[in-house]
């Protein structure tokens, strides 16, 4: 069953799109992650246009996040003052990100410094999750032999971000810190927003627990809170600046990943969290080694056309 | 069959208008719009056309001239833009665009057919002459050359790309289907862009080029595509911020109705 995108200007196979968002929300129910990361590359690869798959994703996302921070909302899991810091940050970080985006494309670079993106914060995040998880599965293994519990290590109380000046009081995350490392993350994931097609989730959420040491039950409502709001901003201002958002592509792939999502957290609760962020670190290298590999490879086609404005 | 018939009238009154002192080329499409619709993915166009007087002599030699020497070309060329051709480059290990050409005019579209294949003896010079064919069309001035290389390359790397995606196509096509009736079926690719396209035939006598005729053929949206995207090019913000809206209305009807709290 085809149907022509009216903003991507191509018929694609309904069926299909329909299955790449209910694949990828199923691994996003299942590991809490938004999925961006998977489903931006997999447009890319299916022949959306790289402009238009990193908007409409964009827009996907809200949808995402946005029934994910309902439930957090009631769950009151989140922490508004952190959230609305990381927006502010986030909402300056996606307007960079949004001219960047645009400057590259002039320059005949954007593909290349999307990959790099991509392989250069998958490849370490996804490593950093591999090495924590497998070295918990490892060492409550042991514990068990011994007949201990063993409990996930904390991070401790106090690093350098603890020195920084500009501190301001979180009550819901029991937090004292200085807002110049919380706006700092909040830019950042904007930026990657905006350029790499993603809610950022698999960038705040670590560096919310290791560096800003958010305890765990408010991170992922906060972040939610964050990425919905930055994604929000993404779609109006690609969609006015750059005429990139495909809201019958957005619409197909929301309808299928929000099925898909509620499968995937079903599966989700059957597994330990270790053997969740296993896999999820596995999935996320994956991606990696894969547009690592058509960066060093030698392409079947060197040469690339591209157009003017469009 | 209606649209036949269309073409067929179209064809009877060409005859009627051409000046008969000599061989005329005269044509008609089955449609002069192809409209995109949500189910569209590609179409068929048939162009229908005679030779007036073919048997009439080209000078005052009296001997008759058979179809045989007869040759129809016929290129839909889309709407023109200009574009920047890119050549990768390896550098500290991976592979960067490195060189590139810009040309003025790239057809966004060139769907080529021919009565004779491109080995015929003299075809290929009256291709030359006439500048169609992925060898001769043309493309632009060529500008910020930045290539070591030979910009041929980049100009068969369009051609290359582009019948990638089934937007460049030259092949054999046109059928006659009588001593002066000749048919062609233009197959128009879903990614066919959008915008006025020209379709352009050419007669060929002993290889010389004897008479031509142009048509226009607008290739646009209708309906829900024509109405979605001209409201996201004029009101771009209202169009993101309906968007959003929808994405949110989603989110909230999923967790409405997958609620388990």
């Amino acid at each position: 069953m085809y149907l022509y995108l009216p903003i991507a200007e191509l018929p694609v196979n309904v069926l299909i799109f329909l299955g790449m968002g209910a694949a990828v929300g199923f691994l996003s129910g299942m590991f809490g992650v938004g999925g961006g990361f998977l489903m931006t590359p997999l447009l890319i690869f299916s022949g959306i246009p790289s402009a238009v798959a990193v908007a409409t994703e964009a827009n996907q996302i809200v949808a995402s996040s946005f029934s994910g921070a309902l439930v957090h909302f009631r769950r009151k899991s989140i922490d508004f003052k952190l959230g609305s810091l990381l927006l502010a940050g986030g909402l300056v970080g996606s307007l960079m990100g949004v001219l960047l985006f645009g400057f590259l494309r002039q320059i005949g670079q954007l593909d290349l410094i999307i990959k790099l993106a991509y392989v250069g914060f998958l490849g370490s995040i996804g490593s950093l999750m591999l090495y924590e998880s497998v070295g918990f599965i490892r060492r409550s293994a042991q514990a068990a032999k011994a007949g201990k519990q063993l409990k996930a290590k904390m991070p401790g109380q106090h690093n350098w971000i603890h020195g920084l000046p500009f501190k301001m009081r979180f009550k819901r995350s029991k937090l004292y810190i200085s807002a110049i490392p919380v706006l700092l993350i909040g830019a950042l994931v904007g930026v990657l927003a905006a350029i790499m097609g993603v809610g950022g989730g698999f960038i705040m959420v670590p560096a919310m627990i290791y560096l800003l040491r958010v305890p765990t039950n408010v991170v992922i409502g906060t972040s939610l809170f964050q990425i919905m709001f930055v994604t929000m901003f993404t779609t109006i201002i690609q969609a006015g600046s750059n005429f990139t958002v495909d809201v019958m592509l957005a619409f197909i792939l929301m309808v299928g990943g929000v099925v898909g999502a509620q499968f995937g957290a079903r599966t989700g609760q059957k597994l330990k969290g270790e053997q969740l962020r296993a896999l999820l670190a596995l999935i996320v290298l994956g991606v990696c080694a894969r547009l690592g590999y058509e960066l060093i490879a030698t392409p079947g086609e060197l040469f690339s056309i591209g157009f003017g404005g469009h | 069959m209606t649209n036949i018939t269309k073409a067929i009238v179209a064809l009877m009154v060409g005859f009627w208008v051409q000046a008969a002192n000599a061989q005329q080329l005269v044509t008609g499409l089955t449609n002069e719009t192809v409209f995109i619709t949500s189910d569209f993915n590609g179409t068929e166009l048939v162009i229908f056309g005679t030779i007036n007087d073919m048997q009439k002599p080209a000078g005052d030699t009296g001997e008759e001239i058979t179809v045989e020497r007869y040759d129809v070309v016929i290129v839909m060329e889309g709407p023109k833009e200009p574009g920047v051709v890119r050549k990768k480059q390896r550098a500290a290990g991976i592979w960067i665009n490195k060189e590139n050409v810009e040309f003025g005019d790239i057809p966004s579209s060139y769907l080529m057919q021919t009565s004779a294949d491109m080995e015929k003896p003299g075809f290929d010079d009256a291709l030359k002459a006439l500048q169609v064919g992925f060898d001769y069309m043309q493309m632009g001035d060529i500008s910020n050359v930045e290539t070591d290389g030979d910009v041929k390359d980049f100009r068969k790397a369009i051609v290359r790309l582009k019948m990638g995606n089934q937007l460049y196509r030259q092949n054999v096509g046109v059928e006659f289907l009588g001593d002066n009736l000749f048919r062609a079926r233009i197959q128009i690719p879903p990614l066919v862009p959008v915008g006025i396209h020209q379709v352009r035939s050419y007669l060929l006598l002993d290889n010389e080029l004897v008479s031509g005729s142009t048509h226009a053929i607008n290739v646009r949206k209708k309906g829900f595509e024509q109405a979605t995207y001209s409201f996201s090019r004029n009101y771009g913000y209202l169009y993101g911020v309906i968007c959003v809206i929808i994405a949110m209305l989603t989110g909230w009807l999923s967790s409405v109705i997958f609620r388990r709290d």
